[in-house]
């Protein structure tokens, strides 16, 4: 019973090395505040998550692709991957402002950026994106080599870009998806076990008897 | 490799909802292959069992935690190609290796037991299950879930909510197993088993509608899925370009499947394996179904 047994304990170890933060964080995309909306050298896509938005837990998703000049559609442009973004929020009644990177690492698709944030009270907040393209190296050009997108150098001496919208965040609700999850990680977890512990004295019996 | 490609192969959406099932499933398959081996002398887990549900497994995983699943919400086209996975490769791979006999055997023995008596031709859940679950039913419920879901106002309603995704993707998977069972004749075999003939034209039979989709959705002349209007666009596909290639997707190497499942049918109704099983019905030294000879063998040691 060595391999069964090495088995469970890689299953086991398995599931208690994902950590119930990276999984119960948000999955799918969310509400959507502005599609494809031309700012300077880009096109923004701005999705908030969990939906609704709560207290205590509140993503902002921002997508970039290339404003290409004569483009009536706004979908010829690629996807813009090497940008530096930022996100302010400002709570319109009390004046809380909370500020964060939006990056890659935090995203489950990696071509959007993530910014995460715990807004401490409930009511509207105002949402700045903040755009500014990376500074280029001495002699060097953006082409498909740095990036997938194909803007000029010299970007960075502009303005930043800046997109806005409000949203309202409502209290807190009972994380029933947690609970759940949780609660079936823990029925999984006693189900293979007690698997385990009453398959064992079974296989000893019969495979001694045979 | 180009950065946009890097980032979409580092897109993983690592659920544990979906990995701690496969990774169970797997670990019980496994479990019980190994113990049927050892009973069997290897005569019913054998390796190409355990690799076809391996694969099959892989074949969930890929579809449901690697990329595909998290650009498929920004490409139709990948999406289609997910669906077909989950719809047409995974479950044969699964019902391929005959997976329910090996699990009776990951079971502790009176447990064991008791699953498989649920099965007996005679008990109430037999019946039940035998009718509800019939090829007369199998066909249509699969056919009504692929087309269900593909209706515009149902599948926007997936993309646009987590929750409805995964309900979706449970019915693609529960009627593709359902659909499949009957072609491949996996065990518990509850239903009075098809001729090799009958099962090929059940599976042809699901072409015209799977065609059927395939072009109204290639040849459609305006979007019909109006949320990858709201998505970046990848790789220069455009909205409309992106429907046509998913449209193919599911047309051409989707009607191959059923194609590719009839012609093994085939091949084996023309290689007599259909009268070789029936001479064994008969004969007085036919092999024993896995699980009757763990009951066996359990009762006698009682």
């Amino acid at each position: 019973m060595a391999g069964p047994k090495r088995l469970f304990a890689l299953l086991m170890l398995l599931i208690c090395m994902l950590s119930p933060g990276r999984v119960l964080a948000h999955g799918g995309v969310g509400i959507q505040h502005l599609n494809n909306e031309p700012a300077g050298p880009y096109r923004v896509y701005v999705w908030s998550d969990p939906e609704p938005p709560q207290v205590g837990e509140y993503h902002v998703i921002i997508a970039l692709t290339e404003n290409i000049a004569g483009d009536a559609t706004g979908l010829a442009g690629g996807p813009v991957l090497d940008a530096y973004v930022s996100v302010e929020m400002a709570h319109q009644d009390s004046g809380t402002t909370l500020s964060a990177r939006a990056s890659h690492d935090d995203a489950l698709n990696k071509l959007f950026y993530t910014a995460t944030f715990a807004p401490p009270s409930k009511g509207i907040w105002s949402v700045q994106v903040r755009i500014a393209a990376p500074a280029c190296e001495d002699g060097e050009s953006r082409d498909a080599e740095n990036g997938s997108s194909t803007l000029p150098c010299g970007l960075e001496l502009l303005d930043p870009v800046v997109v806005g919208f409000e949203d309202e965040i409502l209290p807190k609700a009972f994380p029933w998806r947690a609970v759940l999850s949780a609660l079936l990680s823990v029925i999984l977890m006693a189900g293979a076990g007690l698997l385990y512990w009453k398959t064992q004295p079974l296989t000893t019996d019969h495979c001694g008897s045979q | 490799m180009s950065p946009l490609t890097r980032a979409l192969l580092l897109s993983w959406d690592l659920r544990l909802e979906i990995l701690a099932p496969l990774a169970v499933l797997g670990a019980l398959h496994f479990a019980g292959w190994l113990r049927l081996r050892r009973r069997s002398h290897g005569r019913f887990a054998n390796g190409w069992r355990l690799t076809s549900y391996t694969a099959g497994i892989l074949v969930l995983a890929l579809a449901l935690l690697s990329p595909i699943e998290v650009v498929s919400a920004q490409l139709f086209s990948v999406h289609m190609a997910q669906h077909l996975l989950l719809v047409m490769i995974a479950p044969p791979l699964l019902l391929l290796a005959n997976p329910f006999p090996t699990f009776l055997w990951a079971l502790p023995a009176d447990l064991r037991v008791a699953v498989a008596a649920a099965f007996r031709p005679r008990r109430a859940l037999t019946r039940i299950v035998r009718k509800a679950t019939g090829p007369g039913v199998a066909w249509p419920l699969y056919l009504l879930i692929f087309f269900g879901w593909h209706d515009s106002s149902a599948y926007s309603l997936a993309l646009r909510f987590e929750s409805v995704h995964e309900l979706e993707h449970i019915s693609f998977l529960g009627a593709a197993m359902l659909f499949w069972w009957h072609v491949t004749g996996a065990t518990p075999g509850i239903h009075p088993k098809l001729a090799l003939w009958m099962r090929a034209g059940y599976v042809l039979a699901m072409i015209p509608p799977n065609m059927l989709l395939g072009v109204a959705l290639s040849f459609a002349e305006t979007p019909v899925y109006p949320y990858y209007q709201t998505v970046p666009r990848l790789y220069g596909l455009s909205v409309m370009d992106d429907q046509i290639w998913g449209g193919l997707i599911m047309w051409i190497p989707g009607s191959m499947m059923y194609v590719i499942a009839a012609l093994a049918l085939l091949a084996r109704l023309l290689m007599g394996a259909e009268q070789e099983a029936g001479r064994r019905k008969t004969s007085p030294y036919r092999r024993p179904h896995p699980p009757v000879v763990g009951i066996a063998v359990f009762e006698n040691q009682r």
